[in-house]
C-alpha cells in the first residue's frame, strides 16, 4: 500500500521547481472583445424605422422582402442572432425572480420592438427579426392552414409563453434559447443534433408560412397584445375593395379578415347566446387551466437540476451529478430543501400560470365569436399580420396603381 | 428606388448575406456576460467535448504554469501504467495528442497544451489532479466561443460548474495550490 | 429568352437544388451517424487496452496502431463532415439566389380566387371544435409526460427514503434488558464474537494437534474480506457484491447454510478498492443478535433465527481504498470507528433499537483501524488509532478521555489491551503502549519495522509484530525493545490472535502457525498448509478452526484424531 494519500489533494505534491534559465511561458488567455449590445439596439432602430417606411409608405413586397434580407444578413449572421429579443423575456423573469443585475441592453432588446409595435405594428416580425426573415424568404408554396385551426394553433405560443416563464423564474433555464430552431443555421455550423431541429423547422417552413413565428414564438404572444392598439394599422389597399378575395388566398399567415355582414335578429341572438355560453364557461376553463397547471408542474419541476439531482439520491443512483454532488460543501438535506422549495414554488406558479393559460383560451374564443365590424371590406388583423406585404402584391387594385406610378 | 435597384440590391443582399458572417468579431458578447468554468467545480466528466452547439467546443485546456511540477513522469500526460518515457500511443493520456512536452531542465520538462489539437475532454486535468498538481483546467475561451443565452454545456455539466461572468470580468484561474512545507 | 422559359429552367434549377440539398443532407446524417459508433468504441477498446500491462510488445503495438487510427479518424472526419456542411452551405445559398430570383424576376402572376368565399359561422363552430380537440390533445400530452418524468408518488408527497441516521426501517418492539457489560465481556471469551475474537483475553479451546483435516468446507454466495465470527454452533460471516449486502449463517458443525439475510438495496456506493470490496468489516455476534457494517454504511442486526430486527444507514462512507474498519460490540452499544476522508466520527449504536446513543465528531483523518475495548476500574473504554491522534473515550458517553498526537501515514492495525494499558504497532505510526488511565506513553519504538496490515498480538511479556514480508518481531512489552526476529516464508495479512498462551496466525498463502513464544524466540509448535490464500482471521469452534479463503469459501479444519 504505497500510494499517496488523497488527504494531499489541496496542496501541491511537487514543489514549484526554481530553474536557473527558463521562465515560464506566458499563459495564452488573451483579453477579449467587449459586448456589442447597444451596437445591435442601434441597428434595430433602424431597421424598424426602415421598415415601417417600406411597410406604410412605399407599400412594396419587394421592398419587403430586401427589408428581410436585410435583417437575416445583419441580425442573423453579423450578429449571430444571439442573444435575440425573442428571448429576452427570459433573461428579465430571471433577473427579476433573482434579483440580479439586468444588462441595460438587454432591457432595450426585449422592450424596443414591443414599444415599436405600439406605434407601427409587427414590423419587427417582418424582417428585423432574424428568425422571422428566414422564414420568410425559405418559404416556397403554401399549404393554406384553415382558418379556425390557425387559430387554435397560435394559442400554443401562449402557454409556451408561460411554461418558459415559469422555468426562467425558478432557474429551469431558457428553453427557447435551448431549443431554438434556427441557431445552428446562423452559426454556420449544422454538424451537431441540433441541426436536425433546423433542418425538421425549415423543411416545414418551405410548405407552411412562418411555423415557428406562428406556432412557437413565445415573444408574439406580447407583440400581438401590444399591436392590437397599434398607431398605424396595416390596410390592403385605398381603393374601394371589390372582394375579390386575392388578399385573403394571397396572405399565408391567416392574417386576412373577409367583411361579415350584420345578420339577421336570429343569428345575432344565436350569436349573442354563444358568447354568453362561452362567458359562463369562463370559471371552468380557469379551474381547468388551473388544474392542468397543477398535474403539470412536476413535470416542469423534473428538469430542474436539483429537483433531478434529489431524485437521483434517493433512488441510489450513482450519476455524474451525484458524483460531483459528493465533491461540495452542501449537505444532503440543504439540498433537500432547496429542491422542495423550488418544487413548491414551480407548484404554485404553474397553477397561476394554467390559469391565466385558460383565460387567454376563453379570450380567444370569445374574441372570435364576436361579428366582425367591417361589412363590406377585407381587412387585416393587425395583431397576426406579420408585415410581409404579400397582400399588396396580390391585390389587383393595389398592382394596377404601382404599374400606373410607373 | 426602380425594380432594377431593387433586384440588384436584393440579390446581391441574398448571396452575400451569410458572408456577412466573416465580419462577425471573435469573442463578442451581446449579452454583457461570457460563460466560464469555474476549475474548483469541475469534475472532469467529458461533457464539454461533446454536448455543445458547435461541433468543436470552445472549452480547452489550459496550463497555469506557475502551478506546475514539470515532473519527469507528468500524470497529466502520461497513463497510469506508462511503459516508458517516450511518445507511443499507449503511454499517452490525451487522445488527440494535444500536449508537447519539451525538455527544459534537468530533471524538468515543461507540458504545454497544443489548442488546435485539444478537443477538451479533461482527460488529462483528471490526470494531473489524481497525482499531479492540479495545474491543468478546462476552461471556455472567450474568442471561440458564441456566448449563447443558454449555454448548452452548461445546462449538462453534472457539476454546476458553469458561471456567467461580466465581461470586464478576466478569466476564472484554478487558485494555486498551497505548497505543503 | 422569353418570360415562360427563363421561369421554367428556374423552376427547374430550384427543383435541382433542392433534391440536392436533401440528398446531402441525408447523406451527410447517415455518415455523421455511422462514424460516431466506429470512434466511440475505438476509444472504449484503447481505454481498455490502456488499463492492461502494456509491457508486452505486442500489446503495446496494438494500442499504438489504434490510437493513431483513432486520432486520425476523429480529425480527419471532422474535416469530411465540415467539407460536407460547407457544399450543404453553398447549395442551400443557391437555393435561396434562385427563389430570389424568381422572386424578383417575375412578378407575381395575376391569380383567380380559388373556391368559394368562407363562411364566418361554419369557421366559428370550426373553432370550438379544434379548440376542443386541442384540450384533449393537452390533456392527453400531460398524461404522457407525467408518465415518463414524474417518478411513482405524485407532486406533493416527499421523497421515500430517509437518509438521517438512525432511521429505523424495521420497528419491532424489542425487550430492552439491560446488559451487564462484564458479563456479556465474560461470556465472550469462549466464543468467538468479533474480529480478534473477544475484548478480553480469548480462552478458547485449541485444536488438540495441528494435524488437520477438513471437516467441511462451504462456498458462500457473495465476496467479502470479513473474517467469520461465531456463537454457540453457529457461524456468521457477511458478504456484499456491490448492490446489497447479507449475512450467511452456516452451522458449525456441519457447514451447512441455515439462513441469508440481506440488506435493502445499497442506496450508496462510494468507491472501494478491488482488494477491499463492500463487505470488508467483520461481523459481531453476541447472544442474542449479530451485526454487520457494510461499505455502503449500512448496519445490518439479525437475529441468530435470521430475522432483521433493526437496519440503520449510517452517511456515505468515503475514504480512500474502501471502509474497512470492524465494529466493536461492547454490552449494549455496537461501537463504529467512522474515519473517512472528510469527516471522523465515532458512532455507537444502541443493540436493540439501532439507534445512536451517542456520536463523537472530531477532528482527525482518515483511517481504517478498529477501535478496540477495555475496562478500566470496571467502566468500558473504546481505544481508536487513526492517523495523528491515539484517543480513548468513555464507552457510556462517549466523551473523549485523552488523546495523544503520535500516529501516522495509513493506520489500518488494531490495538491490544491489557491490565489498563493500550498496546499499538503500525508503520508510519509507532510501536508504543499507551497508560488507559491517562493516556501515557509508556514506551514507544520508533525503529522496529511494524507491520501495516496485520494487527500486532500481546501475549505474555512480549508484543509481537506481524509483518507483511513475513518477518515477525518480539518487542518488550514493559519498555518496547526489540528482542528478536523470526522470519518466514510469506507475510502476514491475516491479524494474528492469541488463543491461551498460543498464537495462532495464518500468512497469505495459508499456511497455519501455531506459535509458542519462548525467551528467545518463537518456537513453531505446528504448520499446516491449507493450500489457498487467506487474509482473513481464523475463528475458534470447540477446537475446530473456521477460515475464509479470499476465492469466498468456508472452510472448517479439524485436528485428526
Amino acid at each position: 500500500m504505497t500510494r499517496l494519500p488523497l488527504i494531499f489533494a489541496a496542496q501541491a505534491r511537487f514543489p514549484a521547481p526554481e530553474f536557473e534559465s527558463y521562465t515560464l511561458p506566458p499563459m495564452s488567455l488573451e483579453e477579449l472583445a467587449a459586448d456589442n449590445v447597444l451596437w445591435r439596439v442601434l441597428v434595430l432602430c433602424v431597421f424598424l424605422v426602415a421598415g415601417a417606411v417600406c411597410f406604410y409608405k412605399w407599400r412594396s413586397r419587394r421592398a419587403m422582402l430586401a427589408y428581410s434580407l436585410a435583417g437575416l444578413a445583419v441580425f442573423g449572421f453579423l450578429f449571430a442572432s444571439c442573444p435575440c429579443p425573442v428571448g429576452m423575456f427570459q433573461n428579465i423573469a430571471e433577473g427579476i425572480a433573482k434579483g440580479s443585475y439586468i444588462p441595460p441592453g438587454v432591457l432595450l432588446l426585449f422592450a424596443i420592438p414591443l414599444a415599436a409595435s405600439l406605434f407601427v405594428g409587427r414590423v419587427f416580425c417582418g424582417g428585423a427579426c432574424p428568425l422571422g426573415a428566414i422564414q420568410e424568404l425559405l418559404h416556397w408554396r403554401s399549404v393554406f392552414v384553415p382558418r379556425p385551426l390557425d387559430r387554435v394553433l397560435r394559442l400554443i405560443p401562449a402557454l409556451l409563453l408561460l411554461i418558459f416563464l415559469v422555468c426562467a423564474i425558478y432557474g429551469v433555464g431558457f428553453p427557447l434559447c435551448y431549443y431554438e430552431p434556427y441557431l445552428p443555421i446562423f452559426l454556420l455550423d449544422f454538424a451537431t443534433p441540433f441541426a436536425i431541429l433546423s433542418a425538421v423547422f425549415l423543411l416545414v417552413g418551405l410548405f407552411v408560412s412562418r411555423p415557428f413565428c406562428r406556432y412557437v414564438c413565445p415573444y408574439g404572444v406580447l407583440l400581438r397584445f401590444f399591436s392590437l392598439f397599434s398607431l398605424l394599422k396595416p390596410r390592403i389597399t385605398a381603393h374601394d375593395c371589390v372582394n375579390c378575395r386575392l388578399c385573403e388566398q394571397g396572405c399565408p399567415n391567416g392574417a386576412v379578415l373577409p367583411p361579415e355582414n350584420a345578420g339577421n335578429a336570429s343569428q345575432r341572438r344565436a350569436g349573442s347566446r354563444r358568447i354568453s355560453m362561452l362567458v359562463a364557461c369562463i370559471p371552468f376553463a380557469l379551474a381547468a387551466g388551473g388544474l392542468f397547471g397543477y398535474l403539470g408542474a412536476p413535470v416542469l419541476s423534473s428538469f430542474h437540476r436539483d429537483v433531478r439531482l434529489v431524485r437521483e439520491l434517493d433512488a441510489g443512483v450513482r450519476s455524474e451529478a451525484v458524483e460531483a454532488f459528493e465533491t461540495t460543501t452542501t449537505t444532503r438535506e440543504e439540498l433537500r430543501a432547496r429542491a422542495v422549495k423550488i418544487r413548491n414554488g414551480i407548484l404554485v406558479a404553474s397553477t397561476v400560470a394554467g390559469a391565466l393559460f385558460g383565460a387567454l383560451v376563453m379570450a380567444e374564443l370569445i374574441a372570435e365569436a364576436r361579428r366582425r365590424k367591417e361589412e363590406e371590406i377585407y381587412t387585416i388583423d393587425a395583431s397576426l399580420c406579420f408585415c410581409c406585404g404579400r397582400c399588396y402584391a396580390a391585390c389587383p387594385l393595389e398592382r394596377k396603381e404601382k404599374h400606373h406610378e410607373k | 428606388m426602380t425594380r432594377r435597384d431593387l433586384i440588384r440590391t436584393g440579390l446581391l443582399a441574398l448571396i452575400l448575406a451569410p458572408f456577412a458572417s466573416l465580419f462577425r468579431r471573435r469573442g463578442e458578447t451581446g449579452t454583457g456576460y461570457f460563460w466560464q468554468i469555474d476549475p474548483d467545480k469541475c469534475i472532469q466528466c467529458g461533457k464539454c467535448e461533446t454536448d455543445c452547439i458547435l461541433p468543436q467546443s470552445a472549452v480547452k485546456c489550459v496550463h497555469q504554469y506557475a502551478s506546475c511540477g514539470y515532473c519527469l513522469f507528468c500524470s497529466g500526460y502520461y497513463q497510469d501504467r506508462r511503459v516508458e518515457f517516450n511518445t507511443a500511443g499507449e503511454n499517452m493520456r490525451c487522445p488527440t495528442d494535444a500536449i508537447v512536452r519539451t525538455y527544459v531542465e534537468d530533471p524538468y520538462f515543461e507540458y504545454k497544451i497544443d489548442e488546435e489539437k485539444c478537443i477538451g475532454c479533461g482527460k488529462c486535468v483528471k490526470g494531473c489532479l489524481a497525482f499531479g498538481n492540479g495545474s491543468l483546467f478546462l476552461q471556455v475561451r472567450r474568442d471561440l466561443c458564441r456566448n449563447c443565452n443558454e449555454c448548452r454545456i452548461a445546462k449538462a455539466c453534472p457539476a454546476n460548474a458553469f458561471v456567467r461572468v461580466p465581461a470586464e470580468k478576466p478569466y476564472i484561474y484554478r487558485k494555486p495550490p498551497e505548497v505543503k512545507s | 429568352m422569353r418570360n415562360d422559359e427563363i421561369r421554367r429552367t428556374l423552376r427547374f434549377l430550384q427543383w435541382t437544388a433542392l433534391t440536392f440539398i436533401l440528398a446531402l443532407g441525408l447523406l451527410l446524417t447517415y455518415d455523421m451517424v455511422r462514424s460516431r459508433a466506429p470512434l466511440e468504441r475505438a476509444q472504449e477498446e484503447l481505454a481498455g487496452l490502456k488499463q492492461r500491462d502494456l509491457a508486452d510488445a505486442e500489446l503495446a503495438q496494438t494500442v499504438r496502431d489504434l490510437d493513431y487510427l483513432y486520432r486520425a479518424t476523429y480529425f480527419q472526419t471532422k474535416d469530411k463532415q465540415r467539407r460536407g456542411v460547407l457544399l450543404l452551405g453553398i447549395a442551400f445559398f443557391v437555393l435561396c439566389g434562385l427563389f430570389g430570383a424568381e422572386m424578383f424576376w417575375f412578378a407575381p402572376k395575376l391569380k383567380v380566387p380559388r373556391g368559394t368565399a368562407s363562411v364566418p359561422e361554419r369557421e366559428r363552430r370550426q373553432l370550438l371544435v379544434f379548440a376542443s380537440c386541442g384540450i384533449v390533445v393537452l390533456a392527453a400530452s400531460l398524461a404522457v409526460l407525467r408518465a415518463a418524468l414524474v417518478p411513482g408518488h405524485g407532486a406533493s408527497s416527499s421523497p421515500a427514503v430517509a437518509d438521517a441516521p438512525g432511521a429505523n426501517e424495521v420497528k419491532t418492539a424489542v425487550p430492552t434488558e439491560p446488559i451487564d457489560l462484564m458479563a456479556a465481556l465474560d461470556a465472550e471469551r469462549a466464543q468467538w464474537p468479533q474480529f480478534r475474537g473477544s475484548t478480553l483475553p480469548n480462552a478458547n479451546a485449541l485444536p488438540a494437534n495441528w494435524d488437520f483435516k477438513k471437516k467441511w468446507t462451504s462456498a458462500i454466495a457473495l465476496p467479502g474480506n470479513g473474517s467469520p465470527v461465531v456463537w454457540d454452533d453457529l457461524v456468521f460471516v457477511s458478504g456484499s457484491d456491490g448492490k446489497k449486502g447479507a449475512v450467511f449463517c452456516y452451522d458449525a458443525t456441519t457447514g451447512a447454510l441455515k439462513w441469508k439475510t440481506e440488506t435493502p438495496p445499497f442506496a450508496s456506493l462510494p468507491e472501494v478498492g478491488e482488494d477491499t470490496g463492500y463487505a470488508a468489516p467483520t461481523p459481531c455476534v453476541d447472544s442474542k443478535r449479530v451485526y454487520a457494517v457494510f461499505a455502503s454504511g449500512d448496519v445490518l442486526c439479525i437475529g441468530h433465527d435470521g430475522a432483521t430486527l433493526w437496519h440503520t444507514r449510517l452517511p456515505e462512507p468515503v475514504v480512500m481504498y474502501g471502509y474497512a474498519s470492524s465494529p466493536l460490540l461492547m454490552g449494549d452499544k455496537l461501537i463504529v470507528q467512522y474515519d473517512l476522508d472528510e469527516s471522523q466520527t465515532l458512532f455507537a449504536l444502541n443493540v436493540f433499537t439501532g439507534e445512536f446513543a451517542w456520536k463523537n465528531e472530531r477532528d482527525a483523518s482518515a483511517s481504517w483501524s478498529s477501535p478496540k475495548g477495555l475496562v478500566v476500574d470496571g467502566k468500558g473504554m473504546i481505544f481508536t488509532a487513526g492517523n495523528e491522534l491515539a484517543e480513548l473515550f468513555d464507552l457510556e458517553t462517549g466523551e473523549e478521555l485523552w488523546w495523544q498526537e503520535c500516529m501516522g501515514g495509513e493506520v489500518a492495525a488494531s490495538a491490544s489491551a491489557r491490565n489498563g494499558v493500550v498496546y499499538f504497532s503500525n508503520s508510519g505510526a509507532l510501536t508504543g503502549a499507551f497508560r488507559a488511565e491517562d493516556g501515557e506513553i509508556l514506551f514507544r519504538n520508533d525503529e522496529s519495522p511494524a507491520p501495516d496490515v496485520a494487527s500486532a498480538v500481546l501475549l505474555g511479556d512480549r508484543y509481537f509484530l506481524f509483518g507483511s514480508g513475513g518477518t515477525i518481531i518480539a518487542v518488550d512489552a514493559k519498555d518496547g525493545r526489540e528482542l528478536y526476529e523470526e522470519d518466514v516464508d510469506s507475510g502476514f495479512y491475516a491479524s494474528p490472535v492469541a488463543v491461551g498462551d498460543r498464537i495462532v496466525a495464518v500468512d497469505m498463502e495459508g499456511v497455519i502457525y501455531l506459535f509458542e513464544p519462548e525467551d528467545d524466540g518463537l518456537e513453531t509448535e505446528g504448520k499446516y498448509e491449507l493450500g489457498k490464500r487467506v487474509v482473513c482471521v481464523p475463528a475458534f469452534h470447540k477446537g475446530d478452526l473456521i477460515l475464509r479463503t479470499t476465492d469466498n469459501e468456508l472452510v472448517c479444519l479439524e485436528a485428526k484424531q
